[in-house]
């Protein structure tokens, strides 16, 4: 099977991210609670996951990294844990529904989205007429997960801070591909995946939270400190790290993490954004082919969304699956808003999205499978 | 431990491996659990001589958050709190 749905879970991990998580569950100790060597010994090795990611957003205040279950729960954290019932919240149409989701259910809040006239980047001039008293909160998907376009997240801080409001950056698709650096942002948090593009195993997440940024308990329960007390820490991590941590994905992540800052996120971007721009050149040449994606390569991560014609796009993923062994994704991508403005909100799209072990013969496959399809 | 030693107790875990970590491989402070007679719940102390006492002052100073206090043993299981509040 070609697998080119990296952009949901990379498929191929370092060899040495498999070892930490084989390491770490041959030696299960309870971290933070347990009083023996070997808990202190791989304690460090949690803290050491800690510095590696602080190094990948450049921030060195390392407490305020927040391990999590995967993003979803991240951009949970932040979004309840520091708005209120009847907080006004300006987003953007890029967002996955881990953000829409919680905007749009019963939680009190009120949300305003700024347009995306050209369907490629967001409109963030209107951001002044849209801010309010109550508004506490801009949320920002740095690279849309549809179409890989990215956003300017540092002028958008920069819009922010002058209106007043903090930001909540979802870096999902960002993190092992943009160098990212939060070292300025003292009004800011960023939640993202340990298993995309840093290559983590499937079960983590991150939250950061700068210094300025004070969040209320979302949950409660053991955090291995003050354990005679019976309200919840207030400092973080402690504060929402709850239960027994994820060792042997954390300790994964922090292999995947450190494996992305020695390759460089750009080199490694590179690599699949040549693979993109392969199937791009061929696949334009195509009839039928509808790319959501206008060339402009320096603009874009390693994805790639198209149609055929008016065919629906899980019947494509599947005719590729089944026909030609190439695993795509298919559908909205969770991210409803995006499929509006790109035009597909019944259709959806095929997402191709290359990994840093992908070859230009595998995409040559694919590229042969969908004008198969064309002409069928 | 031995009466001549210090304790630098920590709100977490984080804080200690932390400031841990300032100091060179082979001076390196032990991180052990809170003793009960300081903080009668979990939290995690860094054990250091006397000797040290200048250069963890400065390592958490550094650090700037997560310290509960820093404490000598005057004899077994009993200590006095000679600092709160350093950064």
């Amino acid at each position: 099977m070609i697998y080119l749905d990296n952009a949901a879970t990379t498929n191929q991990k370092p060899f040495r991210v498999k070892q930490a998580v084989l390491d770490a569950l041959d030696h299960p100790v309870n971290i933070g609670r347990n009083s023996g060597k070997e808990a202190f010994f791989y304690a460090d090795k949690i803290l050491s996951v800690r510095e590696a990611i602080g190094n990948l957003l450049n921030v060195s205040n390392y407490e305020s990294i927040v391990f999590t279950n995967n993003a979803s729960q991240a951009l949970n954290f932040a979004v309840k844990g520091f708005c209120r019932p009847k907080d006004h919240i300006i987003t953007t149409p890029f967002e996955h529904n881990s953000v829409l989701r919680q905007l749009f259910a019963s939680n009190g809040y009120r949300v305003s989205i700024l347009p995306c006239p050209d369907g490629k980047t967001v409109d963030f001039s209107h951001m002044k007429d849209l801010v309010q008293p109550k508004t506490r909160l801009l949320i920002v998907n740095v690279v849309s997960n549809v179409t890989g376009r990215m956003q300017p997240y540092r002028s958008i801080y920069q819009f922010a801070e002058e209106a007043g409001i903090a930001v909540l950056f979802d870096l999902s698709q960002a993190v092992g591909n943009l160098e990212i650096d939060l070292s300025d942002f003292h009004h800011c948090m960023a939640a993202f995946s340990g298993h995309k593009s840093l290559l983590g195993p499937q079960g983590t997440g991150v939250l950061y939270v700068s210094e300025d940024i004070r969040l209320n308990n979302v949950w409660e329960g053991g955090t291995g400190s003050l354990s005679n007390q019976l309200l919840q820490p207030d400092f973080l991590p402690d504060q929402l790290e709850v239960g027994t941590l994820n060792t042997p994905g954390i300790l994964g992540l922090g292999e995947g993490v450190r494996y992305v800052l020695q390759q460089s996120p750009s080199q490694l971007l590179q690599h699949k954004r040549e693979l993109c721009r392969l199937a791009y050149d061929n696949l334009k040449e195509m009839e039928n082919i509808i790319l959501y994606h206008d060339g402009d390569f320096q603009k874009h991560v390693g994805i790639l969304s198209f149609n055929i014609g008016t065919l629906y796009s899980e019947q494509v993923a599947s005719l590729l699956s089944e026909e030609y062994q190439i695993s795509t994704r298919g559908g909205f991508h969770c991210a409803p808003l995006m499929h509006r403005v790109i035009g597909t909100k019944s259709q959806g799209a095929v997402r191709i999205s290359p990994g840093y072990q992908t070859t230009k013969n595998e995409i040559f496959r694919l590229i042969d499978a969908v004008y198969h399809i064309t002409k069928k | 431990m031995n009466s001549s030693e210090y304790l630098a107790v920590f709100k977490s875990l984080s804080y200690a491996g932390r400031v841990k970590n300032e100091f060179i491989l082979s001076k390196r402070p032990k991180i052990i659990k809170t003793p009960k007679r300081i903080l009668g719940g979990c939290s995690y102390s860094l054990l250091f001589p006397k000797e040290q006492l200048f250069d963890m002052k400065q390592a958490v100073k550094r650090h700037k958050r997560g310290l509960i206090g820093i404490y000598r043993q005057t004899e077994p299981d009993r200590y006095e709190v000679i600092s709160y509040d350093l950064p």
